[in-house]
């Protein structure tokens, strides 16, 4: 089966977006849910999850490139050797899919342009015009290091970066360090973390979670969803099960402040957004309390808010624990510095298939690899494994995270 | 006709008949609706015609010089203008008769009508004798190209205020004319008519002809025009314009306050063209118009999904291989879905005179006004063995590369065959040459071509048949 992906309408206004990131690379393996792609429109940016899992092939779409809704950038695929549709081949400026009547339409061989998007020929010769090559080397820039726009993947003049360089004249000048003060929230986001790392005895407990059973569940559900326009991510189930987790074992959902550690039975999760000016924490009320698509739909608000720069003091106050999610990323897993008063922090990697014994058997299964950072002070680290074990049981065994939703 | 189609194409010139071939190429169903005769102002009233009566003009002109090249006993060679014009129309038709055969053979449904729409997916089509039909399709391309613009106060009337569509439909030469306007149009009638012993004088509002040339390239053709006869005014306007009998009375009035009359037989409007968008209802459709053009993206996409624009009623370029480009890649766009654009930073320009011009890329002007430092090389016809063996040793090729790359950012041509010539140069300029693969490559000798490695040696001054500089 080949799966096209399709620069989604986000909202009812949308026309077109800009593709800002591919979070997997062409030929990478992709699991139905993991985040795919990220779309910025003209209020916020928004990350794509994958609607079928499969081989990432025929990239179109190029980062930057600002795409209408409903043209195909890309597909995935069930095996690397499955015929694309003849679009996909052809070349990288990308195709779209306008629907036409006419039963595919098949470039004839007059019409078709066989281009493929290799810049480096099999022999190791660079594909490049003569100005590109002059460039990049007044300029100090690598060939092998670019990628081609021109026919058949060769690099022309405009695919080569200026260095910094502010006319050619200057040659390979190299770009000078620049200085400038930290931004206000920079500056925040420093003496905290710094006073957090310096004072808080932070303890470091990891382990895997097997998804192989939430994986379609969540499919399932957002099948269902799909009609209300909630789609709920895995970092919703992930925020439900902690939310769990922390009500179970209320000493992780503590605040330290001055000697006085305060034991709180309601649990108020914050979630880091990463915006360019730095991260900031919107935080989910009452997560306990709310099921998985209340939580999804509060989440996706909040991430909204702060990408458009609109969230409250309100929205990001009162937090008891925090998660961290770099699944977006090829990141195995991480540590978290603890967002204080809180005494812990949970750091979640990305879904990884993994080849496991099971019962002796090889097998692959999507892996999430999660560290929990805790205060010292607060708990030991007996508790904190309980946790991070109610925790695990919760993912690996979700229908624990529906209870009471039906 | 069916009463719907995967594409309706509008306009049957040489934006519209590629993008419907190429795209019934797709397979998709085509219908190509065309309101006069197929072939668009190209075929019928514009690129065709105009240098089929150049064809003559230089015929006249080498008969008129063959006792200079030793051929004896000739005579006094006169222009019968009603066997030049019979001429042009058995061209136009023959090209015409080919164009309706290519679209029967690839199965492109024609229509003769004005088409208008009714919907963002419907048109209806008016034929001649006033019966309208419908059609829907998922796609529209409009290719309806352009018209003559006129300027206030000079009304066209088709017997002596003429537009180049009279111009080129009369079988008689006017023994005066008067061209308003010294743009591409006017320069070029006016070397056409020149040549066949017409009094022309041009008048043109801005400081110089061939505002869009490069500065020097038009001051030769200036000198070579008046050297030739044609009388040319600059920074100058009508006034007023006024009939009696068989001759049209001219005021003109120069920015530096001369008043001016002349008595001519014919004046030519040649101020320019404006796209044909008023028939075609587009507010119907939704489709955003500027000015009197279709603005559409990269892609030749209007702001409505499905409906394309190409060629000149975009307002822009106004070449007909342009729009030709333009069409192919709006067909595959619709039909493949693909993002494909068109480069135009090597599409050449070329001014059918005598000599001819052809340019491609960024003028010495617009070079150094976009910032370069820039090198210039020039090589004279009158040292090129090829253009003495032809007789034709007017004009000079140009060449304008930046200084710290030695990329070549145009190359411009006065001179004979420039419009062959600059072939040349587009290439080597969409490889992205610099000068130095440029002066690497070979030119047959004796050849007119010789004069634009010179051209390009003369940038480093290191042209070997130019004097010392």
């Amino acid at each position: 089966m080949i799966h096209p992906i399709i620069m989604p309408k986000l909202g009812e206004t949308m026309e077109e977006g800009t593709l800002t990131k591919w979070f997997k690379k062409e030929g990478e393996k992709v699991v139905k849910g993991e985040p795919l792609f990220e779309v910025t429109t003209d209020k916020a940016s928004f990350e794509q999850e994958a609607t079928a899992s499969g081989f990432l092939r025929g990239v179109i779409g190029q980062v930057g490139q600002t795409i209408r809704v409903t043209e195909t950038i890309g597909y995935i695929a069930d095996a690397m050797d499955e015929k694309l549709p003849d679009a996909a081949d052809a070349r990288s400026e990308g195709h779209g899919q306008t629907a036409v009547a006419t039963p595919a339409p098949r470039p004839s061989a007059a019409a078709a342009e066989p281009q493929r998007m290799s810049t480096v020929v099999p022999s190791g010769r660079v594909k490049a015009s003569p100005l590109a090559r002059k460039l990049a080397a007044q300029r100090g820039v690598d060939l092998t290091s670019l990628r081609g726009s021109g026919p058949g993947g060769r690099i022309v003049a405009a695919d080569v970066p200026l260095v910094g360089a502010e006319s050619p004249a200057a040659g390979r000048a190299s770009r000078s360090p620049e200085s400038k003060p930290l931004s206000g929230i920079r500056k925040t986001i420093a003496a905290r973390l710094a006073h957090s790392k310096q004072t808080i005895p932070h303890f470091y407990l990891q382990t895997a979670i097997n998804m192989q059973r939430i994986v379609p569940v969540r499919e399932h559900l957002n099948a269902k969803l799909a009609a209300k326009g909630v789609k709920v991510t895995f970092n919703d189930l992930i925020v439900k099960a902690a939310a769990l987790a922390l009500e179970r074992y209320p000493g992780m959902n503590a605040l330290l402040e001055d000697d006085v550690l305060t034991t709180h039975y309601d649990v108020h999760i914050g979630i880091a957004v990463s915006l360019e000016e730095g991260l900031v924490v919107p935080v989910i009320r009452h997560a306990n309390r709310k099921d998985v698509v209340a939580i999804a739909r509060e989440s996706r608000a909040l991430i909204e808010k702060a990408h458009a720069g609109r969230l409250t003091p309100d929205d990001m106050a009162g937090g008891t624990f925090t998660i961290s999610n770099l699944g977006m990323f090829a990141i195995e897993s991480f540590q978290a510095i603890i967002n204080p008063p809180q005494v812990g922090i949970l750091a979640i990697g990305t879904v990884t298939e993994t080849v496991v014994s099971v019962g002796g058997a090889m097998d692959s299964v999507p892996v999430m690899k999660v560290n929990l950072s805790a205060d010292h002070r607060a708990v030991d680290g007996a508790y904190g494994a309980k946790f991070l074990m109610e925790f695990k049981d919760l993912l690996e065994n979700p229908y624990q995270l529906f209870a009471g939703m039906l | 006709m069916r009463a719907s189609y995967d594409l309706v194409v509008i306009g049957a010139g040489p934006g519209g008949y590629p993008a419907a071939i190429r795209a019934r190429q797709m397979g998709a169903q085509v219908l190509l609706v065309e309101r006069d005769e197929f072939g668009g102002t190209c075929l019928n009233r514009g690129c065709i015609p105009t240098k089929a009566l150049l064809a003559s003009a230089e015929m006249y002109d080498r008969v008129r010089e063959a006792s200079r090249f030793g051929v004896a006993n000739v005579g006094t060679p006169t222009v019968d203008f009603k066997k030049v014009h019979e001429r042009k129309d058995g061209i136009v038709r023959t090209l015409r008769g080919g164009l309706a055969g290519i679209f029967r053979s690839h199965g492109v449904d024609t229509v003769r009508g004005e088409a208008s729409f009714t919907s963002p997916k419907t048109i209806s089509i008016r034929a001649a004798d006033g019966t309208i039909s419908t059609v829907a399709a998922h796609s529209f391309i409009i290719a309806t190209g352009s018209a003559p613009a006129t300027v206030p106060g000079i009304v066209p009337d088709g017997r002596r205020i003429l537009t180049s569509d009279h111009m080129l439909s009369m079988d008689t030469l006017p023994p005066s004319l008067l061209i308003v306007g010294g743009g591409v149009i006017g320069i070029e009638f006016a070397s056409l008519f020149n040549r066949f012993g017409v009094q022309v004088t041009v008048v043109e509002l801005m400081p110089r002809i061939l505002m869009t040339e490069d500065g020097e390239i038009a001051e030769r053709m200036r000198r070579v025009l008046e050297k030739a006869g044609v009388a040319i005014r600059v920074a100058t306007k009508i006034t007023s314009l006024s009939q009696s009998g068989d001759s049209v009375t001219a005021e003109m009035l120069s920015t530096d306050g001369r008043n001016e009359r002349l008595i001519v037989s014919h004046v030519l409007v040649a101020t320019g063209r404006r796209p044909n968008t008023e028939k075609l209802n587009l507010t119907a459709a939704g489709v955003l118009v500027e000015r009197g053009a279709v603005v559409v993206n990269e892609r030749m996409e209007t702001n409505i999904p499905g409906i394309w624009a190409v060629g000149d009623v975009k307002g822009s370029w106004m070449l007909a291989y342009a729009a030709s480009a333009e069409g192919l890649v709006a067909a595959e766009n619709a039909f493949r879905g693909s993002r494909t654009t068109v480069d135009y930073r090597c599409i050449p320009s070329g001014i059918y005179t005598a000599p001819e011009i052809a340019s491609v890329g960024l003028t010495e002007e617009a070079a150094r006004k976009a910032g370069r430092e820039v090198l210039v090389g020039r090589f004279p016809f009158a040292a090129n063995g090829r253009a003495m063996i032809l007789g034709s040793t007017e004009g000079f090729a140009k060449v304008v590369a930046d200084r710290f790359t030695d990329e070549i950012l145009g190359v411009h041509i006065i001179g004979p065959e420039a419009t062959e010539l600059i072939s040349t140069a587009s290439v080597a300029m969409g490889m992205e040459a610099t000068l130095s693969e440029f002066q690497r490559m070979f030119f047959p000798h004796p050849s007119l071509s010789e004069a634009m490695l010179e051209a390009a040696e003369d940038c480093h001054h290191r042209a070997v048949d130019l004097p010392k500089s």
